[in-house]
């Protein structure tokens, strides 16, 4: 099926398009079925690619080709955990929904805080100790970057009042803040720009251009 | 008389070589090979170690027993010293000796070995990250033990706590139902467990004044946790009759879907108040706007800096990155969080001292302070 | 006083201001320069640096609301790669969307070249969890992707076979939408020491300089 000589999915896509697209006159049915239409299908397709790509290759499989060999029983634990999670749905057993959620909270928070620790705090501060005697406009950066640092730091010290001296850095501190939202900012209206010019362009180049040109 | 011609040729032949090794070797640029399993790796690999000077290039070669077949795996200038075989089983035996093209001629050098490699607990070189971690984990356990034990730990009130509260007024006053969004990632970002927190205290006093809440969920965990936190907080307030499972609901994963149905709900619903609290991505001034353009009272926070310039613009108050941990400790008095808080700007003080100590140090022309931050 | 009128303009006069505006260089190119920035520069010249041979890992990371930005940069750096003869590892952290774009992108690029799959490139597909499979590769690549993207199994694929981990990888090129490029850099740089080479929307794009500027990323990637 190809009218106008445009495959079926194009005209879909273009609907879907125009239809999430005309929320910004008002609410509307279209926009409605859309949504909904967007929130049921990414649902399943997120259960689908996680079946697909994780839990079968990962974890089915290995148990059912070869349980003993190459420590694939092991993979019993994960996945009894991972069953854990819907006993929240039945009453009597709900409290063991609870250890699987420990276990999953326990493992991020441990990536987590080395992530942060050694991938981030520890190298950031390293790359904020900076020299402060060569000349040129170098030296004045890295003024920038120690008093935007310390005083950002300073902002998010909650430990005293801030009041006095504290205070008043405190005040560069979120100057410096609002400077970098600024940046931010800009940044993201050029890639809000974007995502709306690759709509534009699919309507323009990929649905009503052949249209045209027949 | 064929047997003696075989042995005396042999014999001859032992000697040549043995010539030619002893000349070998006194030309033989690397000496003293010594192979040892690769320090603080997660093993299958060895490190080689010779003495050798000169630009000359040597082969690396590798057998499995010290009689066997050497291959050739690789080669490195003598004056480097070093050399590491990587790809290797664990606990096998390897032997290696270094070899040298002199002219057509190559010269062995004298077998190392064995070796193996295995995988090491610790990597020595982040002790930092390990003497930081320590250091966190003492200082959070000890300011939790005091705030337990009934110490008062000072933390100052951040300026946007009283807007929740006056939020959840305004909600009650025109008779219309708050929305809360507890961001988009799951229960294993600490923003959203800090999320959690401020929901308890918001549902409290919806709880209180009988107020409608909504919480529209991404994340399936975080929609389970959100229920019983709710539903929990329903009881500390009294009325647990009041509460109902509609109030926390869950939509779809997908971002954009989920931003889609938040934003119709707005429109449609016209909440007096949006909470935005927790993670958020691109999804942030989707959402934060349509509630500026219904008229809602907005209260956000997140520790995702670049979604924070969009609530600043769109929403009447925001908690600016660790402000909503801070929040969520000072409204809870939770001993566990303000003791986090605590450690957490003691932390941020140490920080501070070393890097300006490694600025002034740095300025003296050493390194130091550098060198013990650097981590691989 | 004027000016504060403007804070009452109708958004829908807004909406289609900008709509016009975003629909004339489509309608009519106008040829504006594309200029590579340093960073840009510096990522072309580290592809330059590889050897033929050498491994690189291509994370697709994105979902469709991020494609106009970020398919042009997968083409580009896809073509760079192939063009030096380096080796493809393709993969997919971003749950929705990520892998189609994967599967499409690729097979696009890859029909261009003379390349034979599982020797020259692998699409191992979308694998759950964010960090953990990150973390896992550092170990093993094949024991997070038995199989590839069409569950073919990765085991005697040469590709799969002969890179193991991050240990064989010379740079890991990620096109990353949210918090995902970031993780690359603080779990992947800082832990397995691997060249981590970021492609991200505008609206990430501030907080990644600060990984430049600390060597955690070798390149913010294309702008």
């Amino acid at each position: 099926m190809a009218p106008f000589g445009i495959p079926i999915g194009v005209w879909i896509n273009a609907f879907l398009t125009i239809c999430i697209l005309s929320f910004l006159y008002k609410d509307n049915p279209f926009f409605r079925f859309a949504e909904s239409l967007f929130a049921g299908m990414s649902l399943g397709y997120y259960i689908g690619i996680v079946t697909e790509n994780t839990l079968k290759p990962n974890l089915f499989r290995p148990m059912i080709n070869d349980f003993w060999g190459n420590h694939n029983f092991l993979l019993v634990i994960p996945m009894i955990l991972g069953v854990m999670l819907y006993f929240r749905y039945i009453r009597k057993i709900a409290w063991l929904a609870r250890i699987a959620l420990a276990v999953y909270i326990g493992y991020y928070v441990g990536v987590y805080l080395m992530q942060k620790l050694h991938g981030d705090i520890l190298f950031q501060a390293r790359d904020t100790i900076v020299p402060l005697t060569m000349g040129g406009i170098e030296a004045v950066w890295n003024v920038v970057i120690i008093v935007g640092v310390f005083s950002v730091l300073v902002y998010f010290y909650f430990s005293a009042e801030h009041k006095g001296a504290l205070g008043r850095v405190s005040r560069v501190g979120i100057w410096f803040l609002m400077i970098s939202f600024g940046a931010s900012f800009g940044y993201t209206i050029m890639a809000r720009i974007s995502l709306l010019m690759g709509r534009f362009s699919f309507l323009v180049n990929t649905w009503v251009r052949p249209m045209i040109s027949g | 008389m064929r047997t003696s011609c075989l042995v005396i040729i042999s014999i001859v032949l032992v000697l040549a070589a043995g010539g030619a090794w002893s000349q070998g070797m006194s030309g033989f640029p690397a000496t003293e090979l010594r192979a040892v399993d690769t320090p603080s790796d997660g093993g299958g690999s060895i490190d080689l170690e010779w003495e050798g000077e000169g630009l000359q290039f040597v082969l690396i070669m590798r057998a499995t027993s010290p009689g066997g077949e050497f291959e050739t795996i690789g080669d490195a200038i003598a004056s480097d010293g070093s050399y590491t075989d990587m790809r290797l089983d664990d606990q096998t035996d390897y032997y290696y000796r270094l070899a040298y093209p002199a002219g057509e001629d190559t010269l062995l050098g004298a077998v190392a070995g064995p070796a193996q490699s295995k995988t090491n607990w610790f990597r020595s070189y982040r002790k930092n990250a390990l003497v930081l971690t320590a250091l966190m984990f003492i200082l959070v356990i000890s300011y939790v033990t005091q705030a337990r034990k009934g110490k008062r730990l000072f933390i100052r009130r951040i300026s946007g706590l009283s807007a929740i509260d006056e939020a959840v007024g305004r909600a009650t006053e025109m008779g219309r139902k708050i929305l809360y969004i507890p961001g988009i990632l799951s229960l294993s970002e600490i923003q959203t467990i800090a999320s959690l927190s401020i929901l308890q205290h918001v549902s409290k006093l919806t709880a209180v004044y009988g107020t409608d809440i909504e919480v529209p969920n991404k994340d399936p965990l975080v929609f389970s946790a959100a229920r019983e936190t709710v539903k929990q907080a329903y009881m500390e307030a009294g009325r647990p009759d009041q509460f109902k499972e509609e109030m926390v609901t869950y939509l779809t994963y997908d971002q954009f879907a989920y931003a889609a149905s938040v934003t119709a709900k707005m429109v449609r619903e016209r909440p007096a108040t949006n909470f935005l609290i927790g993670s958020f991505f691109a999804e942030s001034l989707i959402l934060a706007e349509t509630g500026q353009s219904i008229g809602a009272i907005q209260i956000a926070g997140t520790a995702d800096i670049p979604q924070l310039p969009f609530f600043v613009t769109a929403c009447d108050y925001t908690l600016l990155g660790e402000e909503l941990y801070a929040a969520s400790a000072y409204l809870s008095k939770e001993p566990v969080l303000l003791g986090s808080i605590k450690a957490q700007d003691v932390v941020k003080a140490i920080i501070m001292v070393t890097v300006g100590a490694g600025i002034v140090i740095l300025a003296f022309g050493s390194n130091i302070v550098r060198d013990v931050l650097f981590t691989r | 006083m004027k000016i504060q009128k403007l804070l009452y303009i109708d958004r829908r006069i807004i909406y289609l201001l900008v709509a016009i505006g975003a629909l004339i260089p489509i309608i009519r190119p106008i040829g504006l320069p594309v200029v590579p920035s340093a960073p840009v520069q510096g990522l072309f010249e580290r592809v330059e640096e590889l050897e033929p041979g050498d491994a690189v890992m291509l994370s697709f990371d994105y979902g469709p609301s991020s494609e106009p930005e970020l398919n042009p940069m997968s083409a580009a750096i896809m073509r760079h790669l192939f063009m030096r003869e380096v080796r493809v590892m393709v993969v997919a952290i971003f749950p929705l969307g990520g892998v189609q774009i994967a599967i499409r992108e690729v097979a696009r690029i890859t029909s261009e070249f003379d390349l034979e799959y599982g020797v020259d490139y692998v699409n191992l597909g979308y694998k759950d969890g964010g960090q953990a499979p990150m973390k896992a590769m550092g170990v093993s690549i094949q024991d997070v992707f038995p199989a590839d993207v069409e569950t073919t199994p990765t085991e005697g694929m040469p590709i799969v076979e002969d890179v193991r981990n991050y240990g064989d990888i010379e740079v890991v090129i990620t096109l990353a939408t949210g918090i995902i490029g970031e993780w690359w850099a603080n779990l992947v740089n800082a832990q397995f020491g691997v060249d981590v080479a970021v492609g991200c929307t505008a609206v990430s794009a501030p907080k990644y300089y600060a990984y430049l500027r600390s060597g955690q990323m070798i390149q913010r990637g294309l702008q």
